[in-house]
Parts: structure tokens; C-alpha cells; sequence
């Protein structure tokens, strides 16, 4: 019997809902395998600009901290009771072997064999890395998917990519560097035939920590909970640059960890340099003595150390952490990033990211304000943004005018310009006065409406205005806005 | 539909912010089905595995930023990162994988083979006809029919008003019930 209209949406939905695809047998296991950390080995040196702007989107708006320790808080151990659980870098004795692979369910080559071949090849895969600037190439990890061919008994790597395929592209020389490596080198027992993938990830650590057991599963557990806690050390650092704007400085921080009945937190924590503000100095050590705690098995006591740099990001960085906002659909953080890093107004980086941020908030102003100050090609940015939020902004080409007068402030400021119908001035449309007689960005919240148009002159007046006056012939920009 | 009645409580995602591997197993588990529908439907069998993990490897890296008072829910915000993961991976590699339909046969566990068949063929008939519908749409149906959104959680991973979803669900249905009754009939047919 055919399915009609008439028929209620239920059945339909019966039947998408029996149809409805399961994840695969397993799969919780490879994505714990795969957040676990399998297969990660560390690289020397980090601290590159790259990572320090991977690790800042995590660490939130403003500030860079923890630089140089993108990866790997742990350094050295001091041992205490119970002396023979404890060793450098890590608290008790390693949990179970992670997997090192997240591979598809179906295999029949040995992916355990596989990946021990790569790991032989580490210091040359290293040596690529190093050898070729991949300090702005690799975040604090990075994903190499392998494929994997057996033929005859014998497995080699026939190709490899980057993941996730949005992932910002190797260089060519790291690019033929790991080819070589990969695809030439490293070889496996393989059954007859055989065709698998390997997930493979490859982590940065600081040059602080080159030489240690980097990928012992405690420094894990503290990076995670140190980084949970850097929104609450930021806070300190703001207060702080509140007090001393120039307040700049690069520290070691050393905490005294103990774990009891499997919950671990800071006995003491210490900064060295003590940073010369002592509010600054008792806070970041309340943070780290108050509230970081983390779970773990074996009850015991160790010492980690880690860099933290406290400064300011400049204006590329913010705009690099704010478009990472945006793209998270963290639109009030990106929003306060691009604007505090369009100091000057005159940013189109800032501007687009402003722009679109304001058309997904429907602020409709804002956007506005943006499409004015933006190009053609940015401006057909933000129509399409704009558009798919259903927010209408200007369209077209801007008309230029300028203020003969203006009266009021604050609120409901009334514009006479130069511009009229016979200009193509429109009852409607938009605008935004800009800086300056001869400036060319807007002023913050100076969008207004054209409420009344002669011939030669048109009324435009403005919601809200931070100013105090407008002076006479600043320059405007009209464009159609209904 | 597979309503999202099963939510992950406080507790847990306490633990998964903590960094907690057992919290963060439980997470998956309760919303592995919904994201890997979810990619099914985008991307297709072939990536939908790749996608569902990559997708919960970033829900840990978030999920600090997670904030229950303003987000809509928590399977609201994990199927949000997997909408936009399935956009990104379709818009730089250009590719829709075919659907194996026969793949979405291993969920099914009925004892009588001739049902078993029957709803399997039935499924499969299902897959053809989403495949037929542009992907907004599609995703639309799978966050409705799959994952149990409301219509206001879909708007909002969406990014578009409440009525575009309507319409669009309005129209996947139309479009799905006429390829679905043209398949019935076919089957019928052959049947016979």
C-alpha cells in the first residue's frame, strides 16, 4: 500500500527509526584507544608558534601559557613513599598497554607488528620533523594515516596522509622527507596479501623534557588537568596586567603531587621566578593547590615541573585563536578576540571574523558596521554569512556622503548629509560614519538608518553612539539595507 | 525514533572534563549510536566509522567549553561537532562515499530469517531513498528520525531558523515516501 501525506508522519518515522545504522562492535574501544593516546611518541624541540597557538584555543582568550610544554608536563621524579611505585615522570607502575592503532575492524595484517616498525624508524621520522621547520607545521600532535600492503609474507607502507584531512598540508621537504621514511624503510611480516590502515599519532614535547619517558600515561593525566585550570590562571594573569599592563614573564612551575585512594591533588606548588606580584604569584598557586585534581590508580607521591609563559598574544595570534573560536561556534570569545586585536579598526581579518561572528549573534549593527568596513570580496563574505542567518545587511555598492550637521548624543543622534535622492539616497537604507574626514573604518556603533530623504540631502539618525558629538563632515557610507 | 531519553548524567560528565576515562567511555557509549547515524547519513558508510572517532576525540578536547546553562543539551552539542566534522570532510575531499546499504544489516538480530530478510531489504530500500536527498535534508531526517532532536535542536545545529527545518523535513518526507512507495511497489512487483 503506497504512503500517502495523509498518513501520519509516524510510520514513516517507524520505519527511518528501524533503519536507523548502529555503531560497529568495538567502536567505544577504538575511540578510547584513540583518546588514550596510542602510539604517541614525543618530538623535541617544541614551543613553536604553531603550538603555542594550538594550546592557547584550549587555554582560552588572550593569553599564551604553558608555551613550551604543549604536550608533556612531566620532567623528573623525586622519589618519596612509596618509593618503589614511583619513578621519573610518572606515578605507579603503567596501566594496561594502550593500542597504538584505531584500525578497521577487518585486518589480517598484524597492526601490533606494524606499528613497531614505525617506531624503529622514530628517529628518522623524528629527524623529518626536525629537519624541516615542522615546528610550524605540526600542532602538539599530529595524525599520519598509514596504508598498509602486505604482498608475499612482506608489508610495507604504500602511502600516507595527514588526519583529519583539514589538517593544514606538511611541507614538501617534511612531505618527501617522511616519504622516504615511511614508504622505503619500514618494513613488517605480512600474510600473503593484506591491505589495512594505521592511525598513527606522532606528539610534540618540549625541549624541557627530551630524553624522558614522555609518553608516560601520568604526564597525560597532569597536561589534561593542567590545562583544564588555565581559564582560572588566566584570570589571575588578567587581574594582574590590570594591575601592570606590562606584566610579562616566563616561570617554572614545580608541583608536589600525592595520590591517595586513586584521587591525586597538589600538596605545593611553586613558581620560580617568584613573579615580583605577589597577588599574581598566590593566585596562580591557589589555582594549582586548591583545584587541580585528577584520578589515578596508584597511590603515591612525585614532582612535576612545567614552563608557563604569561604575555599577551598580538593581534595575528588573537586572530588565529579567534578564528578557531568561531569555527567552534565560540562566537562571543571570537568576537572579543577579533575586536581586541583590531586596535587600529583598519584589520579585514579582524573585520571578516566580526562580521560573521555578528551574523550568527544577529547583531545586526555590528554586522552592518563590518560590511562597510570590508571589501567587496569580504562584503560578499558577509552577505553570504549574513544570509544564511536570515540577517539583512547592506547589499551593492556603498554611496560616500558626509555629516553637514549633526544633533543629540547617545541615543538618538540625527545626521543631516550631503547625499539625497538624486544620489540614490533611499528612505531605509544604511549606513556608518566613519573615522575622520578621511577615515575609512567605522565607528563603533555608528550604524545608523536614513529616516528622511530631499532631493539633495538626506536625515539618517543613529540608535546609539559612544561619542559625544560628530563632528561636521566626517564621512559616511550609504548603501541599501532593508 | 530513538528519542535522546538517555542522557549522560552530571556525574559523568564531571568525569569527562576531569579527564576521567571511564566517564569519557560511558559518553561515547551513550551517544556512540546518534553521532555514528548521524555520519552514516552525511558521509556514508565508508567514513562514517573515521568520523564518529574523530568526532569524540574532539568532544574531549571541547568539552571544557561545554556549558549545560547555554547549550541546548550535551547530544545536542557532541552531534553539532559531528554535523560540522561531516561538512568539513565532504567540502575538502568532494567525496560521498556510496552507501553499502548491506552494511546496516548487522544491527539487525531477528531470530526468523524471512523477517530478517524482509527488514533488511526494507532498510536497505531506506538508505537508497536518503541517498536520493540533498544533504541538508538528510541531515535534517537523521537528526530528526536518528538521533531524536526536536525541531528547535536541529535549527540550532543547523544554523538556520526553526521553519527551514520544518520545510526541509516536510519536503525529505514527501521526496522519501514517494521513492519509498515506488520501491515498495517495485519489490511487490517482483514479488509477485
Amino acid at each position: 500500500m503506497p504512503l500517502t501525506n495523509e498518513e501520519s508522519d509516524g510510520e514513516l518515522d517507524e520505519e527511518l527509526a528501524a533503519a536507523a545504522p548502529r555503531a560497529p562492535e568495538g567502536f567505544a574501544a577504538r575511540v578510547m584507544a584513540r583518546v588514550e593516546g596510542g602510539g604517541v611518541v614525543a618530538i623535541a624541540p617544541g614551543g613553536s608558534r604553531r603550538s603555542r597557538r594550538a594550546l592557547g584555543a584550549l587555554v582560552a582568550t588572550g593569553l599564551t601559557m604553558l608555551a613550551a610544554a604543549s604536550l608533556l608536563v612531566v620532567v623528573h621524579g623525586r622519589r618519596s613513599t612509596p618509593v618503589e611505585k614511583m619513578s621519573a615522570g610518572k606515578i605507579g607502575p603503567r596501566p594496561a598497554p594502550k593500542p597504538a592503532v584505531v584500525a578497521p575492524p577487518s585486518t589480517d595484517i598484524d597492526l601490533a607488528a606494524a606499528t613497531a616498525a614505525v617506531k624503529a624508524h622514530l628517529p628518522e621520522i623524528i629527524r623529518c620533523f626536525d629537519d624541516n621547520s615542522a615546528a610550524a607545521e605540526v600542532d602538539n600532535h599530529i595524525v599520519l594515516k598509514l596504508l598498509l600492503v602486505g604482498v608475499r609474507g612482506s608489508g610495507h607502507i604504500s602511502g600516507f596522509s595527514i588526519e583529519p584531512p583539514s589538517h593544514k598540508p606538511l611541507g614538501e621537504k617534511t612531505f618527501a622527507c617522511l616519504s622516504e621514511v615511511l614508504t622505503r624503510h619500514v618494513e613488517f611480516p605480512s600474510p600473503p596479501v593484506g591491505v589495512s590502515e594505521l592511525l598513527f599519532t606522532v606528539a610534540r614535547a618540549p625541549a624541557d623534557v627530551r630524553g624522558t619517558d614522555a609518553d608516560a600515561p601520568a604526564a597525560e593525566v597532569m597536561v589534561a588537568a593542567v590545562r583544564r585550570e588555565m581559564p582560572a590562571v588566566r584570570k589571575c594573569y588578567e587581574a594582574a596586567i590590570a594591575r601592570n599592563p606590562a606584566l610579562r614573564g616566563r616561570y617554572t612551575a614545580r608541583i608536589d603531587l600525592t595520590v591517595r585512594d586513586g584521587r591525586g591533588s597538589v600538596k605545593r606548588a611553586t613558581l620560580d621566578p617568584v613573579p615580583r606580584d605577589a597577588k599574581l604569584a598566590s593566585c596562580i598557586v591557589g589555582v594549582f593547590t586548591s583545584r587541580l585534581h585528577f584520578a589515578w590508580p596508584e597511590d603515591g607521591e612525585s614532582q612535576f615541573e612545567f614552563p608557563l609563559i604569561l604575555k599577551e598574544d598580538d593581534a595575528e595570534e588573537k586572530l588565529a585563536k579567534s578564528y578557531d573560536e568561531y569555527v567552534h561556534g565560540n562566537y562571543a570569545t571570537a568576537l572579543d578576540l577579533a575586536t581586541s586585536a583590531n586596535t587600529d579598526s583598519a584589520n579585514p581579518k579582524a573585520w571578516k571574523i566580526i562580521g560573521g561572528v555578528s551574523c550568527y549573534m544577529k547583531n545586526r549593527d555590528a554586522a552592518i558596521e563590518a560590511w562597510f568596513a570590508l571589501d567587496n570580496q569580504g562584503r560578499q563574505f558577509l552577505n553570504y554569512v549574513c544570509g544564511r542567518n536570515a540577517l539583512v545587511i547592506p547589499t551593492g555598492a556603498p554611496i560616500a556622503a558626509r555629516i553637514v550637521s549633526s544633533a543629540g548624543a547617545g541615543k538618538d543622534v540625527t545626521l543631516q548629509l550631503d547625499k539625497g535622492a538624486l544620489d540614490g539616497v533611499r528612505s531605509g537604507y544604511v549606513g556608518v560614519v566613519l573615522q575622520g574626514e578621511s577615515g575609512r573604518a567605522p565607528i563603533a556603533h555608528s550604524s545608523f538608518a536614513i529616516v528622511n530623504v530631499l532631493d539633495h540631502s538626506a536625515t539618517a539618525r543613529i540608535r546609539r553612539l559612544d561619542l559625544e558629538s560628530l563632528g561636521s563632515n566626517a564621512r559616511v557610507l550609504i548603501a541599501f539595507g532593508k | 525514533m530513538r528519542p535522546l531519553t538517555r542522557q549522560l548524567d552530571d556525574v559523568a560528565l564531571a568525569g569527562c572534563r576531569r579527564g576521567d576515562r571511564a566517564a569519557q567511555r560511558a559518553l561515547v557509549e551513550c551517544y556512540q549510536d546518534r553521532v555514528y547515524a548521524l555520519c552514516f547519513a552525511l558521509a556514508g558508510v565508508g567514513d562514517a566509522d573515521d568520523l564518529a572517532q574523530e568526532t569524540f576525540v574532539r568532544v574531549f578536547g571541547a568539552i571544557g567549553r561545554f556549558d549545560g546553562a547555554r547549550d541546548a543539551s550535551l547530544g545536542a552539542w557532541v552531534l553539532t561537532i559531528a554535523r560540522r566534522l561531516c561538512v568539513d570532510r565532504s567540502r575538502s575531499a568532494r567525496v560521498r562515499s556510496e552507501t553499502a546499504a548491506g552494511d546496516i544489516e548487522r544491527a539487525s538480530s531477528r531470530p526468523n530469517p524471512e523477517e530478517e530478510l524482509d527488514s533488511a531489504r526494507r532498510q536497505r530500500e531506506i538508505v537508497k531513498a536518503l541517498e536520493q536527498l540533498p544533504d541538508v535534508e538528510r541531515a535534517a531526517v537523521a537528526l530528526r528520525a536518528w538521533d531524536g532532536l526536536d525541531y528547535e535542536e536541529i535549527a540550532a545545529i543547523e544554523e538556520v531558523p526553526v521553519g527551514t527545518i520544518r520545510s526541509r523535513l516536510n519536503r525529505a518526507r514527501t521526496r522519501l515516501r514517494e521513492l519509498l512507495t515506488s520501491a515498495k511497489e517495485w519489490r511487490h512487483a517482483l514479488d509477485e
